[in-house]
């Protein structure tokens, strides 16, 4: 069997575990912590990280990387991602569209990717496992938040790739805490569980029922990808950089190594109040030898962050509401993640279920980390009593779908549905003789397909003329339980089909791809556009042809009066005359040739050079 | 066999399907049974209880999770069992009444295909 170990990739911090004899092993790293810290250092010689990195952040802030999880499989433009651009010290610029990170190493200037500084700390989180087990690893269960859509989860798939490791599954965090759940206390009865994950980062809360089956039914996730133990030092950084304003006249902001150490000593002081009513907050020669000593109570700590408490119920609700339970029918409140020690969050928690006592029986910090081992045993087919009536049934962390008339958002596979699941749906075009179907692949759960993220598109060409409406197309989407998604649509009529398997960097269509529908639209375009401009360029040569004829007849006009005028005529004025009309039919003859050669640039017909026309290939619903 | 009809995707080849049959359980089953039944094949049958086995187990059991999961979803929601009984049609059905989005997309939804 090959070893599958368990990887908890936060925010903040990493851990990974093992199943072994029955049980998970929380492995250590050699600095003996069961916790690595998400944090890349890249110095002249090398690059640190976990301990050795985070302790070199305040001393090279500009080259010291943290965070990256909130940059991982977004889009630079992503207003969040402009926010946590903000605050950090090192340099993220955009490149591809996404963002990338800029840091001197050995001497030169380099740029990550995001998901290669993930791959840096997950190989790291190998070496620990192996050093520990003493055996090689192959593949592993590495967890996200619940919230983390479909090239979220393909990015931190392909960050494992890169570390080496055949990546099981890309598991919920919420999930994993429900198979630790689980596996940890057998009941034997069918109950409802509500898991609160509040972690260095972000939220996530699952609803999740426990069969006595021994079948977890995921119902429904919902998170805040920017609400965790980062934003409470925030909120306190801010707090104290104002007040050291006021105090001193100096303006903290731009120093990252004060605020990096400003930080620090606020992390220690939230972490104080979690036990304690009242803290000192203290950084020994904070700017320019001026000491920063304050205390901090638990009140006032509270009282700074109290709205960002208050939003960690907003997706409880939503939970609830999606999974179409009352808060009463929950029998469990499971509370995990570091943030949940925070003695305010509990009590909101179980004010919001009516004073409910809340389950902090599983460790807090390792219940994610557990939950990735056991489906990592799982997985790698593993044949413990214990893990074997364990199933997950997980749930479609998005709603996937297509773009349709006006730019509607038809969803196929509905966010919740259970995975894997394969759904079809009949569609048909919208205009008449529409010569193919521009498919456009969605994943999100707003109404409009642009507000939501583009995973893929493709184009079927080629459909027999038809009038709107008429057509049969069949949209189908087939989904595994790896978020694996294979879009497939086909033209009933012709029996034309076209599969794409939608990956990480399918965003938008690469230049080549482009370049291939416009030559494929082309083909349909140009005999329409042939026609239209060779109908253009005779009506133009005949209107000009018209002005010609009137132009003439007018000099003819003139000389027919001037010839039955009389006898008391010179022949200096029938000269005259004549040559006027020369001069007129000359000028008509010039016209009439230049308009004949203006119109032959026309008559290729113009080119398609953007997907403007493919666009108009829109599906309608049936 | 209705070649529209969804469960001609889910069971190729086939001509009569039960879907009750697939599930395991009576015509006259009740809702929990139905849960209960659709669980204990999950169980039998979800990908993640083959990892370790070969290409072709894998495959044919990631068809019947499908059937299964197909099963489950027709027989599970009310109206579309109804409509399964009667008719024997598995689709969704034309909707009546706004769905989430509220009346006013289904208007004009309405609207849309009235006057296409």
């Amino acid at each position: 069997m090959p070893t599958a170990i368990g990887i908890d990739l936060g925010t903040t911090r990493c851990c990974v575990g093992i199943w072994r004899n029955d049980r998970v092993e929380i492995i250590p790293n050699e600095e003996g912590n069961p916790f690595t810290p998400s944090y890349v250092s890249f110095t002249e010689t090398e690059w640190l990280i976990g301990d050795a990195a985070m302790r070199k952040a305040a001393r090279d802030p500009s080259n010291t990387v943290f965070n990256v999880k909130r940059l991982l499989g977004r889009a630079f433009s992503d207003p969040g991602i402009q926010a946590d651009i903000a605050h950090v010290p090192y340099e993220v610029f955009e490149k591809d569209m996404k963002p990338h990170i800029r840091v001197r190493y050995r001497g030169n200037t380099k740029e990550f990717s995001p998901e290669e500084v993930f791959s840096l700390i997950l190989t790291k989180m190998k070496e620990i496992a192996q050093s520990y087990l003493g055996s090689i690893v192959t593949s592993a269960v590495i967890t996200v938040p619940a919230h983390f859509n479909l090239s979220q989860r393909q990015t931190t798939k392909d960050a494992g790739t890169m570390a080496g490791l055949k990546v099981l599954r890309v598991l919920s965090e919420t999930s994993a805490c429900a198979a630790t759940y689980r596996v940890d206390r057998w009941n034997a009865r069918d109950h409802n569980v509500l898991i609160f994950d509040l972690g260095g980062g972000s939220l996530s809360v699952s609803l999740v029922t426990a069969h006595e089956s021994g079948v977890l039914d995921v119902q429904a996730n919902a998170g805040d990808a920017h609400l965790g133990g980062e934003d409470f030092d925030d909120r306190l950084v801010q707090h104290f950089s104002a007040e050291f304003k006021r105090n001193h006249r100096v303006d903290l902001s731009g120093n990252h190594r004060a605020l990096r150490r400003l930080r620090i000593a606020c992390e220690r002081a939230k972490r104080t109040l979690s036990s304690a009513m009242k803290t000192t907050v203290m950084v020994d020669g904070l700017y320019e030898g001026i000491d920063f000593e304050t205390s901090l109570t638990r009140g006032s700590f509270e009282d700074l962050c109290d709205d960002l408490f208050r939003r960690t119920l907003d997706p409880i609700d939503s939970v609830l509401r999606d999974a179409k339970i009352h808060k009463s029918q929950v029998d469990e409140v499971i509370l995990v993640g570091g943030s949940t020690r925070i003695p305010r969050i509990g009590r909101l928690v179980s004010e919001f279920f009516d004073g409910k006592e809340l389950n902090r029986s599983m460790n807090t910090d390792e219940a994610v980390t557990c939950g990735a081992a056991i489906q990592a045993a799982i997985l790698a087919g593993a044949t413990s009593e214990k893990t074997q009536g364990v199933l997950l049934l997980d749930v479609a962390p998005v709603s996937l779908g297509i773009e349709t008339t006006g730019g509607a958002m038809t969803p196929i596979i509905k966010r919740h549905s259970t995975v894997p699941t394969k759904k079809s749906q009949m569609f048909t075009t919208t205009s008449n003789n529409q010569p193919g179907v521009f498919v456009q692949v969605y994943e999100g759960v707003h109404a409009k397909a642009k507000d939501n993220n583009l995973v893929g598109r493709f184009v079927i060409s080629g459909l027999s003329p038809a009038p709107r409406g008429v057509p049969r197309i069949e949209v189908t989407f087939d989904m595994d339980a790896n978020d694996r998604l294979v879009v497939s649509a086909t033209d009933k009529g012709s029996g034309k089909s076209q599969t794409i398997s939608i990956s990480s960097d399918v965003r938008g269509l690469s230049r080549k791809e482009m370049e291939a529908m416009s030559a494929e639209a082309e083909g349909y375009y140009r005999e329409a556009a042939e026609r239209k401009a060779a109908k253009k360029s005779l009506e133009a040569y005949a209107s000009s042809l018209e002005t010609a004829i009137v132009e003439l007849q007018n000099a003819l006009g003139r000389a027919t009066l001037l010839m039955n005028a009389g006898k008391d005529i010179s022949a200096e004025v029938y000269r005259h005359r004549q040559q006027a009309m020369e001069e007129a039919a000359e000028t008509a003859m010039r016209k009439l040739s230049g308009s004949a050669t203006s119109q032959q640039g026309e008559r290729s017909g113009r080119r398609v050079s953007d997907e403007k026309y493919i666009r108009s290939w829109q599906l309608s619903p049936v | 066999m209705d070649d529209n009809d969804p469960i001609s995707q889910f069971f190729p080849d086939q001509e009569d399907v039960d879907l009750y049959a697939v599930l395991g359980v009576k015509q006259d089953a009740n809702a929990d049974d139905i849960k209960k039944a659709y669980r204990k094949l999950a169980l039998k049958y979800h990908p993640d209880k083959h990892a370790g086995a070969n290409e072709d187990a894998k495959a044919d059991a990631s068809l019947k999770f499908q059937q299964l999961g197909f099963a489950y979803a027709v027989l599970s929601d009310e109206k579309r069992r109804g409509r399964y009984d009667l008719t024997g049609k598995t689709d969704e059905g034309a909707d009546f009444g706004p769905g989430e989005d509220g009346w006013e997309t289904y208007f004009e939804q309405l609207f849309e295909e009235v006057t296409r």
